[in-house]
């Protein structure tokens, strides 16, 4: 629990009852309370911006700012059947989301670093005989990544970047658990597909997967 | 960085006096949803009863009764079609509630649509669908207008023997209407066992005294009923007064 090092994962399940006690006290508008939310959240949300969004650098820290305020607004209307970390991950998204909306913002230019992008490639492709062709181009992976259509990238940004679990996913974006899988499922067979047309994924290493 | 945005945050709440929502707001959205939920399935299951009203009056427009007659038999559909509908908006509806989105779209709405089809077919069985239009008739001159349409306006002449209304009330020998004009009568005579309550009826007889009315002759108005012909009324089965 101290300040930004746990993962998104290990906040939201570890640390899930500190978090509603914080919940509890900043609905009665205790900003020490809000100072103990900002002090664990702010670096797990400031990547995932990052990654939802790389050119709206300058403005990562005006939406933090938004998102830490709307979470102390609406602390009375937090459900606590909800996993804390679900609840200011979606207020995140749905900030960016309405700043794209307005223009302010831009989703085809998240970061993806280059540990990411293996990370990204063990996970997504996980072919124990794959071709990694070009994988040291992290700057391609990237690319892909920033190409997919909004649906995918959602999903796909939370899963295998942030490392949430269906459930979680389905509680930021407000989806059934069954449309996030479909939707993990159709995002990975367009990485794939389209890793395989830039060369990334060795065909023959696709064909033994089963035709993927 | 964070002490940074620490103090940026303090700075602003202090200065916009920003302060949590209170917790009468979360009621009152939740309050909100519960209520807009509640009436889609209200909505819905009046839907369904109309629908199984209109089942069980048999409103087969048979061939050759034109454009209207057509149209009439579609209502039942059209009936389930808002049903389906309304069930549908119920779910849209749900699924701002907290946790709605978790369920999936086709259970929610199948639960819906089941639930307003059985609370439907029991509000038509109960009476309840005709104790609304009972009240809706006597109560809204647009909705007498609308329901009982030109002819019914046109048929009643009481001065001429010729009543039409809708019947808020029965008894075997008795039956109490309300007629395009939004006048109660009492009418005497045999009263037929098809008569039910929120039934449009016409008719032929002679006003005895002032919203009484010796009936010698009753005919159902209506879909199904033909304007007359298919619902034959209570001729020569006595009805005297």
């Amino acid at each position: 629990m101290d300040g930004g090092m746990d993962t998104p994962a290990q906040a939201g399940s570890d640390g899930a009852s500190v978090d509603r006690q914080l919940a509890r006290r900043l609905s009665t508008g205790d900003t020490k309370a809000l100072t103990e939310i900002v002090r664990k959240w702010t670096a797990p949300l400031e990547r995932y911006l990052s990654r939802l969004c790389g050119r709206c650098r300058g403005d990562r820290d005006e939406i933090l700012q938004e998102v830490f305020l709307k979470v102390y607004r609406h602390a009375n209307l937090y459900d606590p059947s909800l996993p804390f970390s679900a609840w200011i991950y979606r207020i995140c998204r749905n900030e960016m989301a309405s700043r794209m909306r307005s223009g302010k913002g831009s989703m085809e230019s998240g970061e993806v670093p280059d540990e990411v992008a293996e990370s990204i490639w063990g996970t997504v492709v996980d072919l124990p005989d794959a071709q990694l062709s070009g994988v040291e181009d992290a700057h391609a992976i990237g690319e892909l990544v920033n190409a997919m259509p909004d649906t995918f990238r959602d999903v796909f940004i939370l899963r295998f970047l942030e490392e949430k679990d269906y459930a979680e996913i389905g509680d930021i974006l407000q989806e059934n658990i069954n449309t996030v899988a479909t939707r993990i499922r159709r995002a990975r067979e367009w990485f794939l597909e389209n890793a395989g047309k830039r060369g990334l994924v060795d065909r023959s290493a696709r064909a033994k997967r089963g035709g993927r | 960085m964070a002490t940074d945005l620490e103090g940026r945050l303090l700075e602003r709440i202090d200065q916009e006096r920003i302060r949590p929502y209170p917790r009468w707001v979360g009621w009152l959205t939740r309050g909100a949803s519960g209520a807009a939920i509640a009436a889609a399935l209200a909505c819905s299951t009046l839907a369904s009863s109309v629908f199984f009203l209109w089942v069980v009056q048999g409103a087969d427009p048979g061939p050759h009764r034109g454009f209207r007659w057509v149209m009439i038999g579609l209502l039942p559909w059209l009936s389930l079609a808002s049903a389906a509908l309304l069930s549908w908006i119920g779910w849209r509806l749900f699924r701002r509630t907290g946790t709605g989105y978790r369920r999936r779209a086709w259970v929610v709405t199948g639960i819906f649509l089941v639930v307003s089809l059985a609370a439907g077919a029991g509000l038509q069985v109960g009476g309840g669908l005709f104790a609304i239009h009972r009240v809706l008739a006597m109560e809204s001159t647009t909705y007498r207008e609308f329901f009982q349409g030109r002819r019914s306006m046109e048929w009643s002449r009481p001065e001429e023997g010729r009543l039409a209304g809708i019947v808020s009330a029965r008894s075997a020998r008795s039956l109490e209407l309300v007629d395009p004009r939004g006048r109660t009568w009492t009418v005497e005579g045999a009263v037929p066992e098809w008569v039910g309550i929120g039934m449009e009826i016409r008719l032929e007889g002679r006003t005895e005294s002032d919203n009484h009315f010796a009936a010698e002759r009753i005919d159902r108005f209506g879909p199904g009923a033909g304007s007359g012909r298919m619902h034959r009324g209570s001729e020569g089965k006595g009805c005297q007064p």
